[in-house]
């Protein structure tokens, strides 16, 4: 006890020490500030979204209501809220909403990439009814300076910064044997010197990330708080626990910074670009412009064949055929051109998703290879910022469309108009939360991908300095 | 005397195991990156060039309809791939490839091979570009960080300038030699790309005079940006007392270069000068062209006034009487209207785009990899402003395309007749899309500012090199 007191006596002397912290507080509060930023402006826009929504519906309902009553001003069919495909294609406008990540003001992850808002409408799913970011497309390259940056890319090199010399400064200096005379062993000393070092640097992350998470008013549950810490201490850990196996092997200051600075690069850098070449080459996803392709191919087939097509339709959907007529006319016919060109083209859809699914399957397994790979899914996952919350999202997304389609369509076939309490009943789109379960297991993982490397690193170090080089 | 030092310096480095094992893995990860880049581009060019035919043979063989419907069926157009791309893809993974051409509307283009990857590729592709970006100047910091303090710390220091040579001999004698080094590994990089470029058969017809001269100010900014970093490290290594604070020194510039004020200025730049978002964009459009950019200018007026003033130009008394189809009038006139509506707002956000790449470049001076990514990129057409560019075109035709169709309804078909149809002689009247990629000029002088801050960032490494050699002691 008394020797950690004496260590960090002497950690605070150094200026090194103080110098560092005040730079990582720096930057963790300017990278909270940009998540917190970030999430406060998704949910702003989001909530004008709603706003906009709710009053657009509540709007067409009315008029919906006097036209079918016969009052209020002519309008043309094709744009008459009391007629489903208009209603159903561009008036309503229902959208389908990804609130931010539950720590989203922690890891902004793919959200500033990924659509977190669909316009779900009577056309199909190919049509692809996001609608994209307009952001620069630098600023999506570079990626944001959040706190999941200053994490993942410069938290390791601060712990490299202040523990790069933990022994082969003592032994340059010519003190270690002085050391080793006062402290019960090299190990123990080293541990505790690398403890206090750790414990200033990743207390300070944590309680700036604790803190800050209460300060922006995050939506997240303990549980995904603490799933978070835990990994930011394990990601930390690991990187000191190698910074005391550099140090083990009895190198000099200068190599041994070398040394750790070529893991740094090696894992932070350099692997997660492989994986991502070598998961993209073993499973190619199809190309979009073959999507392109094979969509209009399909639709134009399928329009030509206009009302074969269409009878085919009303074979398959029975209870959509008017009784006793033939439905012609432009709408039925195009819906089911549609229907017709998204079954034709789902094969390359699924192809592209599976071939996705793959890539994520790969990936999964591939983290065990870098710390840095590991910790960014995870603390994605964790944050509900990551892939994982967007596919869960899509799917409800999907869900929501169909929904919206059968509410519908029977309406478009049978030609009935709509009035107010039809318009009411028109389903809304209400985001589902994750379930725990599947955060859990995935974080599990990452964090086993963690410790792995972590208790490696430590086991090497602690058993090289069995047999120390003291000079 | 600096050839003596040159050599030496360059005989140490090349013995020593430290940097011949980075450089090997330098050079194995740009070579991996700009063959992996050479069959992208093929594959891409390849894909695009089979999509733009399907594209042309869909518009074809859409059989007899109505031109407008035609007009609604559109055509897709998609983005060439620039053979420069093999080596630095830029934003490209951040660009939509394909914009779907209607009428009505401008779309944005879509499809964005990022959103199409995993998260792990926002680690950052491996590219011949990225390794001597980001990787080079680390082995840099590795070959310089010690060239003056393990001097000074082995004594060897003070034996040297007793020797009578001059300091800054000395600075660009161990310049020269790091340089030499660097050569070992640069040039059978540059060798290797020339190789995939330029070779019969390797991607075949890429080559010509344009992207040789594009690659050839490719080298010369990359050359810029890695001789400063030489300088700036014999700089740091001659001014700092240990190799241990030269190393940490050198490490932290690197960083701030690499990592952070990369990000800083994009956060900057987002936050003084925002784009909408997608859906209060594409609101706007629509509210603007059914409201009228003023505010004050229904749509339903604006078309109740049109058709006024067709009637008393034909001097008819109703639509029917038209010599004309009433209909493709009014549909290119409202055509026309909402192109005002999108020069204006694309107008507007592009002007956001430029002022962001200001904002930029204005953080360049503190990280000179900012404007030399901008400049790469560019002379590899994978920027914004390439895409840009292409998108411009693209509006043009569909622009085009669509007033073709309408004017066939106006003048080909009259009012009262509901079932005219046009068909593949129409469509064939359609020219193909083509698009015109910038002229090497063209882009040195939007770039002529990225240039001169590369070059200025050399002077001034040079400059502190010497300075720093200047004020070297043996002690």
């Amino acid at each position: 006890m008394s020797l950690l007191r004496h260590e960090w006596r002497l950690l605070r002397a150094d200026r090194m020490l103080a110098l560092t912290t005040t730079f990582l507080l720096l930057l963790v509060a300017l990278g909270l500030f940009n998540g917190w930023r970030f999430t406060r402006t998704l949910q702003a826009h989001q909530q004008s979204l709603i706003a906009q929504e709710t009053e657009r519906r509540a709007q067409l309902a009315l008029q919906a209501e006097e036209l079918r009553q016969g009052k209020g001003q002519e309008v043309p069919a094709w744009k008459s809220p009391a007629m489903p495909v208009p209603v159903g294609s561009r008036l309503v406008q229902p959208q389908a909403l990804l609130p931010p990540g539950p720590l989203g003001a922690l890891v902004i992850g793919q959200l500033d990439l990924l659509p977190t808002v669909y316009q779900v409408s009577l056309q199909g799913r190919v049509t692809d009814f996001a609608r994209d970011t307009l952001e620069h497309p630098t600023h999506l390259a570079t990626g944001p300076l959040d706190l999941a940056f200053v994490l993942l890319y410069l938290l390791p090199l601060f712990a490299l910064a202040l523990s790069f010399d933990l022994v082969s400064r003592e032994r340059e200096d010519g003190t270690l044997r002085l050391v080793l005379v006062q402290a019960a062993g090299l190990r123990g000393w080293a541990l505790r010197r690398l403890a206090v070092r750790a414990g200033v640097l990743l207390g300070l992350c944590v309680l700036a990330g604790l803190a800050g998470h209460v300060l922006t008013g995050g939506p997240g549950g303990t549980g995904r708080l603490l799933g978070w810490v835990v990994l930011v201490v394990a990601y930390g850990a690991f990187w000191f626990a190698l910074a005391l196996a550099v140090n083990a092997l009895g190198l000099g200051s200068s190599t041994n910074a070398l040394v750790l600075l070529g893991a740094w690069v090696l894992l932070v850098v350099v692997v997660p670009a492989v994986a991502q070449l070598g998961v993209s080459r073993m499973y190619p996803v199809p190309s979009r412009v073959a999507l392109v392709g094979a969509t209009r191919t399909a639709s134009l087939e399928a329009e030509k064949r206009g009302s074969e097509v269409l009878s085919a339709y009303l074979q398959d959907h029975p209870e959509l055929a008017p009784e006793g007529t033939r439905t012609e006319g432009y709408w039925p016919t195009a819906l089911a051109v549609q229907d017709e060109a998204a079954r034709a083209t789902a094969p390359v859809v699924a192809a592209f998703q599976a071939q996705l699914a793959r890539q994520q399957a790969t990936l999964g397994v591939l983290r065990f290879a870098s710390p840095a790979l590991a910790f960014q899914q995870a603390l994605q996952d964790v944050a509900g910022t990551g892939s994982r919350r967007h596919e869960h999202f899509l799917a409800q997304v999907d869900r929501f469309h169909t929904a919206w389609r059968e509410a519908l369509l029977p309406r478009v076939f049978a030609a009935s108009p709509l009035g107010a309490a039809e318009h009411r009943a028109l389903p809304r789109f209400a985001y589902e939360e994750q379930p725990g379960s599947d955060v859990v297991a995935q974080v599990a993982l990452g964090l086993l991908a963690l410790l792995l490397p972590t208790l490696l690193a430590l086991g090497l170090g602690l058993s090289w300095l069995g047999r120390p080089r003291i000079s | 005397m600096i050839l003596t030092i040159a050599r030496k310096e360059w005989v140490e480095l090349l013995r020593d195991g430290r940097f011949r094992g980075a450089a090997l893995l330098v050079f194995l990860l740009a070579t991996v990156g700009i063959v992996v880049g050479a069959q992208h581009v093929r594959s891409a060019r390849a894909e695009r060039e089979e999509g733009t035919r399907l594209t042309r043979q869909h518009w074809l063989e859409q059989g007899e309809k109505n031109p407008h419907s035609a007009a609604h069926y559109g055509v897709w157009a998609f983005k060439p791939e620039s053979p420069l791309a093999a080596f630095d893809r830029g934003v490209e993974p951040y660009l939509g490839v394909a914009v779907y051409l209607e009428a009505h509307k401008q779309n944005l283009t879509q499809y964005r091979p990022a959103a199409d990857a995993t998260a792990a590729a926002r680690f950052g592709e491996l590219t011949g570009a990225g390794v001597l970006q980001l990787l080079v100047p680390l082995l840099i910091v590795l070959l310089t960080f010690s060239a003056f303090t393990t001097e000074r710390e082995s004594g060897t220091l003070k034996l040297l300038l007793s020797t009578g040579v001059r300091r800054h001999q000395l600075m660009l004698g161990k310049a020269l030699g790091v340089g030499l080094a660097l050569a070992v590994l640069l040039v059978p990089i540059l060798v290797v790309s020339a190789g995939l470029l330029f070779l019969p058969g390797a991607t075949s017809g890429l080559a010509d005079g344009d992207v040789l001269g594009r690659a050839a100010v490719m080298v010369l900014g990359h050359g810029l940006y890695l001789a400063g970093f030489v300088f700036l490290g014999l700089a740091v290594s001659a001014f700092v007392r240990s190799s241990r604070v030269a190393l940490v020194v050198l490490l932290g510039l690197w960083t701030v270069n690499a990592l952070l004020i990369p990000r800083l200025a994009a956060d900057a730049a987002r936050t003084w000068s925002p784009v909408p978002a997608a859906q209060d964009f594409a609101r706007q459009l629509a509210d603007d062209y059914e409201r009228g950019l003023s505010g004050h200018d229904p749509a339903d007026q604006r078309l109740a006034a049109l058709e006024r003033q067709t009637l008393e130009r034909y001097g008819a008394a109703s639509l029917e009487q038209l010599p004309v189809n009433f209909r493709g009038i009014a549909l290119q006139a409202g055509e026309e209207y909402g192109n005002r509506v999108g020069a204006v707002r694309f107008g507007e956000l592009e002007a956001r785009y430029h002022a962001q790449e200001r904002l930029h470049l204005s953080f360049s001076p503190l990280s000179p990899l900012l404007a030399l990514r901008q400049l790469s990129a560019s002379l590899a057409r994978t920027d914004l402003a390439a895409h840009l560019r292409f998108t411009r075109q693209a509006e043009a035709y569909r622009q085009g395309l669509v007033k073709q169709m309408n004017d066939a309804v106006a003048f080909r078909s009259r009012y009262a007749d509901s079932t005219y149809k046009a068909d593949a002689a129409l469509w064939r009247e359609v020219p193909e899309f083509r698009t015109e990629a910038d002229t090497l000029g063209q882009t040195l002088v939007s770039q002529a500012p990225g240039l001169l801050l590369l070059a200025f960032w050399l002077l001034w490494t040079t400059v502190l090199a010497l300075r720093a050699g200047a004020r070297l002691s043996a002690v």
